[in-house]
């Protein structure tokens, strides 16, 4: 067989396995669960019929093994059960509020990078200094803040005390009816409507979850851009170039270049840090996202729609590994061509 | 003795002021705790159906709390679980982790192939959510709390030790120490924990820290115990209200607790790295969650 070709296999293979480890997973969750299987995904009194149908659904009076099977048919054909709370889909559900979510994960990874490259940066040019150690204390802080601490203090000086902000109650204010969906971001499709009554509320109520995860995910990204800057301005090349008496500037663009592999990479790597904090955080804002979702249905023990948030935090945490490994490949292909 | 003390302090002060300042922010938390009595005499659990919500005060320095209760003690008393919940759940990740890092690490073959993919998968889930997830199901315990933290820490370890055991194998370190004379169990026993364990060392702090994060997430959450406690993350999920309605000290001061905890064993995870034996720079197995690759590289968030 050809090499791409047998690399490819090799990589389907892997990228199978690991979903069939998260399913498992998912499926250990409800077994490993305080009860038998059907009342965790039916609720503590689900009626006669559904409980059959939920025995005959998931296989339950088979052994564990088939049920272990059969639910990873189920999963892998898209099939993630019922909500006893609410009656419906998970899957739908789950649709439904991802687009709030990636909102708002997309402007705090904007955001949080615009804070932490230049202030990471700095930070590498100062090393040891006073500037670089209040930089590196502030992010350690950052890292220790729990993330629904921060945005429960923001809200108290900016919606309590300045009132500013607006009461953290969704994406829209609770007077306004939420734009048609387009694109399912409230702020850009009440953009699209022109309608500047609810663009201007959807942005009001988006400021202050997007900053308190930007804060987060900035304190560890500058730590992270400091020491791929580091790494950078101790190897060979750099050494030479500033001995050279390049400018400061030629020589921010050289680490800098160098060390964009090592941060892209550790972006992708807090992909999941960033998906636990922006559930936490939605919680805070009742945003209305899958993390608000998935916390919910811990609290209240509605476990299919655990499930599929499990399934789902995997599903974008995979994704972001992709994208990374495509855009790596990309960028590889084009120093090879220069 | 006082006068020597003083002047060790002064040195290390010097040298590592940080992690002296964590070390004495984590001692005097469990002096507070321990002596709490003494201190601070005030029951944490005593209602005075006077005094709800009252402000800040020489009496109540931090305030009471919807019930009634001492904002203050609760915080002191809360402690107990900053220290107990992460120490319990890092002796359960070391005792799960360690071995099976070593074996992978020692062995190689599919085993480590096969625990490496296993891991990255199940490292696909956001630890902290799964943790969730996990005790929502088991049940509100905190022996449930300790099980599924400890289990997701041991992931940690496991990779962490693999990785260290796996660069002294190919330096040659084993092989030298097998040739030496050493029946397995010396070599695992004296020659590589002592040499692997210390150079994690690092990452026992920075653990303790995520766990105590896992943990006030759950309590804020509401599912980490049946009953209210006086755990921060709890604490504030019960004040969350009263702050909206302006009384603050019910939330900001339990938060304030958790921050500076967490902080104190940032700092001294940092400086373990900065001055502690390097670690093995492959990193390879352990980019991505929830450990953090070798070295100052790559931070691990604090989620």
């Amino acid at each position: 067989m050809e090499r791409p070709v047998r690399a490819l296999l090799r990589r389907i293979g892997v990228g199978l396995f690991l979903a069939l480890v998260v399913v498992f997973t998912s499926f250990l969750l409800v077994k490993l669960g305080a009860g038998p299987t059907d009342l965790l995904l039916g609720g503590p009194s689900p009626g006669v019929e559904e409980r059959a149908q939920l025995v005959q659904d998931y296989g339950l009076d088979r052994p564990a093994f088939v049920q272990l099977v059969r639910y990873a048919i189920r999963v892998l054909g898209g099939e993630l059960g019922r909500s006893w709370l609410t009656g419906e889909s998970v899957l739908s559900e789950l649709l439904h509020r991802l687009p709030a979510t990636l909102e708002l994960m997309l402007y705090a990874i904007l955001l949080g990078t615009l804070m932490a490259v230049p202030t990471g940066m700095a930070a590498a040019f100062a090393r040891d200094t006073a500037e670089d150690r209040t930089v590196r204390g502030t992010s350690v802080l950052g890292e220790a803040m729990p993330p629904f601490f921060l945005a429960l203090l923001l809200l108290l000086v900016f919606f309590r005390w300045l009132d500013i902000a607006p009461a953290p109650s969704g994406r829209i204010s609770i007077v306004l009816s939420p734009p048609p969906t387009i694109t399912g971001s409230y702020f850009i499709d009440a953009f699209l409507m022109q309608d500047s009554i609810a663009a201007r509320s959807a942005l009001a109520q988006l400021v202050l979850p997007v900053f308190t995860l930007a804060l987060m995910l900035g304190a560890s990204l500058t730590l992270l851009v400091r020491g791929a800057m580091l790494a950078q301005m101790d190897a060979p090349h750099f050494v030479y170039a500033r001995a050279q008496g390049m400018s400061r500037e030629m020589l921010t663009i050289i680490a800098l270049r160098g060390a964009l592999p090592a941060i892209g990479g550790g972006l992708a790597a807090q992909s999941a840090a960033l998906l636990s904090m922006t559930a936490l955080v939605e919680y805070v804002f009742a945003w209305g996202g899958i993390g608000q979702y998935g916390l919910e249905a811990m609290a209240k023990a509605d476990f299919a729609a655990v499930q599929g948030f499990i399934l789902a935090s995997a599903a974008i945490a995979a994704t972001v590994h992709l994208l990374h490994a495509v855009i790596r490949r990309l960028a590889r292909i084009r120093i090879r061509r220069a | 003795m006082i006068g020597g003390m003083l002047r060790l302090l002064r040195v290390l002060a010097r040298r590592r002021m940080g992690a002296v300042l964590a070390l004495v922010v984590l001692v005097g938390f469990a002096l507070a705790v321990l002596a709490r009595p003494v201190v601070w005499p005030h029951p944490p659990g005593a209602q005075e159906a006077g005094l709800v919500l009252q402000g800040p005060s020489l009496a109540h320095p931090l305030g009471t709390d919807g019930n009634g209760r001492d904002v203050l003690a609760r915080v002191i008393d809360g402690a107990r679980y900053a220290f107990a919940v992460p120490l319990a759940a890092l002796a359960l990740a070391i005792l799960l982790g360690a071995p099976l890092g070593l074996a992978a690490g020692l062995g190689g073959g599919w085993f480590d192939a096969l625990l490496r993919r296993v891991f990255q998968g199940i490292s696909l889930v956001p630890p902290l959510l799964l943790a969730m997830a996990l005790v929502a199901a088991m049940g509100p315990s905190l022996r449930h709390v300790v099980f599924a933290i400890g289990l997701l820490e041991a992931i940690v370890f496991a990779r962490a030790m693999r990785d260290e055991v796996r660069a002294l194998h190919e330096r040659g370190f084993v092989e030298a120490a097998t040739a030496a004379g050493n029946p397995l169990h010396r070599l695992v026993l004296v020659h590589l924990l002592p040499n692997t364990l210390a150079r994690i060392a690092g990452e026992i702090p920075r653990q303790a820290a995520w766990a105590l994060g896992v943990l006030a997430a759950m309590g804020f959450v509401g599912i980490a115990t049946a009953a209210d406690t006086t755990e921060w993350g709890s604490m504030i999920r019960e004040g969350v209200e009263h702050l909206y309605a302006g009384q603050w000290w019910v939330v900001v001061f339990p938060g304030f607790a958790l921050l500076v905890f967490g902080t104190a064993l940032r700092v001294l995870a940092e400086s373990i790295d900065e001055h502690g034996p390097r670690r093995a720079a492959s990193g390879a197995m352990l980019a991505g969650v929830p450990g953090r690759p070798a070295g100052a590289l790559t931070p691990r968030g604090a989620a």
